[in-house]
């Protein structure tokens, strides 16, 4: 889901990004009458989108409008100022118990009703929804960005809007660390094996200009992929045999996909992964959110491509 | 009656209530030829599908040769007895050559297919009906006279005893109910074939057929010559309409001459 | 006769040939582009038993070969099957999926899509199973429904063959709207493809196939007696009740062994016979094998061509089969200038 809307969202939010600036600044929200005291900071958060929110204290009602917003907020220690989350939010699971504001479309009506202080999108979320929501009177921040450096900010500001923001830091700087510490790993490798990730039976795979591509790289493999002209190709049973991979990452293994099905299709045993048993099923979800579990994805896929060096 | 090849025996029959058929009991001698008559509605059709056993009696019995129909394979009943139907639908694009072929079904084997047997058949056939001209020609193209002549020939293909026809002549014009009529006859002359054919027309019934049963409403109400079968009376009784019967001019035949109500 | 034989005798060769040409050129051409002089010696080197291996060999051997053979022996079963069925219902609109054989398979298909079994057997998948039999259970089921007495009138059939299918069309349709993640397997099986071709399953696919299509070609005769009507038939000396029962047994049999391998792929069976009838006639001795390998050779283009319009992509074969089936009728339908009559 995350991954198949992305090209679309990327799109849309350019546009939004154009159309933002063609029309001069946005309308700032109204700020409620507080009268300030002296000793109280306004917050000010900049987003993604270049918007700039503030806050006369930190939000307590938070709505999550992405799963990755949702594991970010939870793991910064700021679960309890969650009051919404989207449908597909599955992790951690304390916030399954959280009401569900909907998915693809958002439940706009039930996010009203939980008088959140702020709401936080993503790239998932659609600039249709963001104007919804501020139409409605309530405050967006969006965290967009998908490459490593770019999370591991977003992790910080949205720890800031939360009020934790040292405990944000913490964790990016942790994730920052564990990041050196894996390429350092795999700068010691000698291979680059050629790496196959199905997103799907239909054998769609990644290709440059997706989330996932960079990923494999990263991680000391080589996508045999790496130069189709879409993100998201889709390839045939004999172009995989012809580029014979050596691991075989199954990313659709959550839709029933399992090692033994791939092994036995026709023509595929004779692949170098399926010879050496190299294929293997992933949790999807680690290697495609852009949130705190993206290290974990990366060495999850890094231990199948180079188990030599992972322990 | 000499040699009687196809009886029906107090035969009754119903589609779903109500008898078509009554207490029927009917006769075919050997080399005869009948024409079945009636008004609409006399179970004439129903008669004629009983008799080659397309549809069962629910009482008594039909007997080909003193056998009864029912326990004979369709196949026997096929190579025995030929039926020929009012109004044959051929939505397809045979040859009348291939029409008749198809009457050798009764003695095409499935493995071994169309034999020299079966061709000489067809040949013959061709031969009787006047239709050799036509046998490449694609049926759909010929004339209602040059058809149901074919439909014959196929029916003779079958090499039959018993030819049963529903309203042979019907839809023709004139010249080829003529036609026709004079095949059947020669057909029965010549090649013995024994003929029940139901007739719409009396006065054509009069002329080509020996023997003449009246039917109504699922009974034999009499049977015999045309002279017998014809009166004033009976027309009146049966068809509800006057005539007046007069002879053939040049055959010993009764013709009826209808008398419509003065205006 | 003559005429036919002659017609016969010269026809089947010739579309003999044309089916040989067109699996070759499908064995040559696929989304990895191997030089056609490889292509050769890889077959070569395959049928004197000394396979060379490597990729080249695993695409041509276990990707294209299988997937080619599926493509004619379906495409024989459903061009054989479309015939079987437009003679014996006498209506030029009939398909092989008429009297519902679609409906059941698709139901089956999408129950086991659902159901998270795992099964493999003889090289057939638990959907590939669970079509086939809901295939074959749909039409006992409109066979037994349809029954007036002793007999089986051919518009009864029709018309239960179509409340069936629409019943099962329904059920699907709501299976599909609950399940999330099955729904696009479920709409392309819906779709028909060659895709999981494989040799084991071809093992038992083509005798089951070839079989069906032997007694079938037999009962020839008594099809062409059938076109003249039930009653006809029946003075003609064929047990018509039994015989149907039989054809309709062997046609649906076909049926549904040609799509428990490849989904629905539509179209064949109705265009082919046609394409057939109005070339070489009606008669079904000549028509019945015509159909198979004008069938073959129909789905094998089809299938190149599916492989072939977007590569690397795999249009589903229903796709092609349509869109070119269907002009393609049109065109023939109007220079058969002469009135044609089924």
């Amino acid at each position: 889901m995350h991954m198949q809307t992305r090209t679309s969202a990327m799109m849309s939010l350019v546009m939004a990004l154009i159309v933002l600036t063609a029309c001069g600044a946005a309308p700032q929200p109204t700020a409620t009458p507080i009268p300030p005291t002296p000793t109280q900071e306004l917050l000010e958060i900049t987003d993604d989108l270049g918007e700039t929110l503030s806050f006369a204290q930190a939000p307590e009602r938070i709505v999550s409008l992405a799963p990755n917003v949702t594991e970010i907020l939870f793991a910064v220690g700021a679960g309890d100022k969650v009051v919404g989350v989207q449908d597909f939010s599955t992790y951690p699971p304390e916030a399954m118990e959280s009401p569900k504001v909907g998915g693809f479309p958002l439940n706009f009506e039930l996010i009203a009703s939980l008088e959140p202080d702020l709401c936080i999108g993503a790239d998932i979320t659609s600039p249709d929804d963001i104007a919804k929501l501020e139409e409605l009177g309530l405050k967006v921040m969006v965290v967009s960005r998908t490459d490593l450096e770019g999370i591991f900010e977003n992790i910080e500001l949205v720890a800031k809007a939360a009020g934790v923001e040292q405990a944000g830091r913490e964790l990016a700087d942790s994730l920052r660390a564990d990041l050196q510490a894996l390429e350092d790993t795999i700068q010691t490798t000698q291979t680059q094996p050629r790496v196959f990730v199905e997103l799907d039976e239909t054998l769609y795979t990644v290709g440059p200009g997706s989330f996932i591509h960079p990923l494999i790289e990263l991680a000391g493999g080589q996508n045999i992929a790496a130069d189709a002209d879409n993100p998201y190709p889709q390839l045939s049973a004999e172009q995989i045999i012809a580029k014979d991979p050596e691991v075989i990452v199954l990313a659709d293994a959550a839709y029933g996909v399992t090692p033994e099905q791939v092994e036995a299709r026709p023509g595929w045993d004779q692949i170098t992964a399926v010879k050496n048993d190299a294929v293997y099923p992933i949790d999807a979800d680690i290697i495609s959110r852009p949130g705190p579990r993206i290290l974990e994805g990366l060495k999850a896929l890094a231990t199948l491509i180079h188990p030599e060096v992972m322990k | 009656m000499r040699n009687p090849v196809l009886t029906a025996a107090h035969v009754d029959f119903s589609y779903y209530n109500g008898l078509v058929l009554k207490d029927l009991s009917l006769s075919l001698a050997g080399g005869s030829m009948t024409g079945l008559i009636g008004p609409n509605g006399s179970g004439k059709t129903t008669l004629i599908k009983v008799l080659c056993g397309l549809l069962r009696p629910k009482r008594g019995q039909v007997l080909l040769h003193g056998q009864e129909l029912a326990r004979l394979p369709r196949k026997e009943i096929a190579r025995k007895i030929a039926w020929v139907p009012q109004d044959l639908v051929v939505p397809f694009d045979f040859t009348a050559y291939e029409m008749v072929m198809l009457g050798r079904t009764p003695y095409v084997q499935h493995l071994r297919g169309i034999t020299a047997r079966d061709r000489a058949a067809v040949e013959q056939v061709l031969a009787l009906t006047d239709t050799e001209s036509l046998a490449h020609r694609p049926f759909s193209e010929l004339s209602g006279g040059e058809q149901q002549r074919v439909i014959i020939a196929m029916a003779l293909a079958q090499e039959p005893q018993i030819l049963l026809l529903d309203e042979p002549v019907v839809h023709l014009d004139v010249n080829h109910q003529i036609e026709v009529l004079q095949l059947i006859r020669r057909l029965n002359s010549e090649a013995e074939v024994t003929v029940l054919a139901t007739m719409h027309d009396l006065n054509l019934a009069s002329l080509y057929f020996d023997r003449l049963t009246l039917l109504n409403r699922g009974q034999v109400v009499v049977s015999g010559t045309p002279n017998e079968v014809l009166s004033e009376d009976l027309i009146r009784r049966v068809f509800r309409a006057e005539v007046q019967v007069q002879q053939h001019p040049l055959q010993a035949k009764p013709q009826l001459v209808l008398l419509p109500p003065s205006a | 006769m003559n005429n036919g034989w002659r017609r016969g005798a010269v026809a089947l060769p010739v579309l003999g040939l044309c089916l040989l040409t067109a699996a070759v050129a499908a064995t040559a051409i696929g989304s990895v582009s191997l030089p056609f002089g490889e292509v050769v010696k890889i077959l070569a080197s395959r049928l004197l038993g000394a396979p060379v291996g490597g990729p080249s060999d695993t695409i041509i051997w276990q990707i294209r070969m299988p997937r080619v053979v599926t493509a004619v022996i379906v495409g024989g079963a459903l061009g054989t099957a479309g015939a079987v069925f437009q003679g014996l219902l006498r209506n030029p609109m009939a398909d092989p999926y008429i009297i519902g054989t679609s409906g059941g398979a698709a139901l089956g298909a999408t129950v086991a899509l659902l159901a998270p079994i795992q099964l493999s057997i003889l090289g057939f998948s638990f959907v590939s199973i669970a079509a086939f039999a809901g295939a074959l259970g749909a039409v006992l089921l409109v066979y037994n429904i349809g029954r007036v007495g002793p007999r089986t009138p051919v518009t009864t059939l029709l018309l239960t063959g179509f409340a069936l299918s629409s019943i099962l069309a329904a059920i699907m349709s709501f299976l599909m709207f609950i399940s999330n993640n099955a729904l696009r397997r479920i709409v392309l099986w819906t779709m028909g493809g060659l895709g999981g071709a494989n040799w084991t399953q071809l093992q038992v696919v083509i005798p089951a196939i070839l079989l069906a299509l032997a007694a079938v070609y037999a009962l020839a005769p008594d099809l062409n007696a059938f076109l003249l009507g039930d009653e006809q038939a029946a003075s003609l000396g064929i047990n018509v009740e039994r015989r149907k029962l039989i054809l309709l047994g062997l046609g649906s049999w076909l049926t549904a062994a040609a799509v428990s391998v490849s989904g629905l792929v539509g179209f064949v069976g109705l265009v082919v016979p046609h394409v057939v009838r109005l070339v070489l006639g009606p008669d079904h001795r000549l028509l019945l094998p015509a159909s198979t390998i004008v069938g073959g050779l129909f789905l094998v283009i089809a299938d190149l061509l599916a492989r072939s319009v977007m590569p690397p992509v795999e249009l589903p074969v229903g796709i092609i089969t349509a869109l070119v089936g269907g002009p393609f009728f049109i065109y023939l339908l109007r220079k058969a200038r002469r009135d044609y009559r089924f």
